[in-house]
């Protein structure tokens, strides 16, 4: 478990768009998952080959998640790799500020 | 770097690929044109309407108007999926070694369409053939890349 409660990433890639765009800084709420369960729908991070990934979750199968990028022509995601653990998964990112409002 | 900075410092999250971007696959347009054929298939063969029960007309009109809509939408993915591989994936090249590649994606797009114009086994089938012979294409060229 993160003892930090909250983690700042920054988007590298193209396959969330146009949710996330490159560049663009996340938060992500590492303790989400302490007393409550992914639901479909949930932008995630999670490890994957010594990376941290950022996907949605497309379906839930017990301890076992499928997940996908919103921009699927540009996504290597479970359609690829299949499911991922439930215990690969490192938070939840949270909301951030509404598009098209820069500061 | 600041305390901020300390406390949560910015870490990366990939939102693409270990691999080049730009997975092609032909995979997409196949299933999409054999929803096509299945929607077709459910719209000529529709369950009947039974008179004494208003429930069934109304079930009647709310399947059939899924299932045209199911169709226009997975022809115009069907068709959208194989223009990418047109354009996107298929190189000058591949050309030399079929050079009917232009032409069937032509047709092939064009049945996308009739599809979504026309209810017909015929051209549903023919959508299928045609996108297929568009995967055989694209394993092959795929082959001799790797």
């Amino acid at each position: 478990m993160n003892l930090n409660p909250l983690s700042r990433y920054k988007i590298v890639g193209h396959s969330m768009e146009p949710t996330f765009r490159e560049g663009e800084v996340v938060w992500v709420n590492n303790w989400a998952y302490l007393f409550s369960k992914p639901r479909v729908g949930d932008l995630i991070v999670f490890d994957f080959n010594k990376r941290k990934l950022v996907k949605r979750i497309i379906e839930i199968k017990k301890e076992h998640l499928l997940v996908m990028g919103d921009n699927p022509r540009d996504s290597l995601d479970s359609r690829k790799f299949g499911e991922i653990e439930f215990e690969q998964v490192k938070g939840k990112v949270l909301l951030r500020k509404p598009q098209g409002v820069y500061i | 770097m600041n305390l901020f900075d300390l406390i949560f410092p910015v870490k990366k999250a990939y939102a693409h690929c270990d691999i080049p971007c730009g997975v092609y696959d032909p995979k997409p347009a196949q299933m999409a044109a054999e929803s096509v054929y299945k929607m077709v298939e459910k719209i000529l063969n529709p369950t009947q309407i039974d008179e004494n029960d208003p429930a069934s007309r109304v079930n009647y009109h709310n399947n059939m108007t899924r299932y045209v809509i199911v169709k226009e939408q997975q022809a115009e993915i069907c068709k959208r999926e194989v223009l990418i591989l047109w354009t996107d994936f298929f190189k000058e090249e591949n050309l030399k070694d079929f050079p009917e590649l232009h032409d069937l994606v032509w047709k092939t797009t064009k049945f996308c369409s009739k599809n979504k114009r026309e209810v017909s086994m015929e051209a549903a089938k023919e959508l299928q053939a045609n996108v297929d012979k568009v995967a055989e294409i694209f394993t092959k060229v795929k082959a001799a890349v790797k």
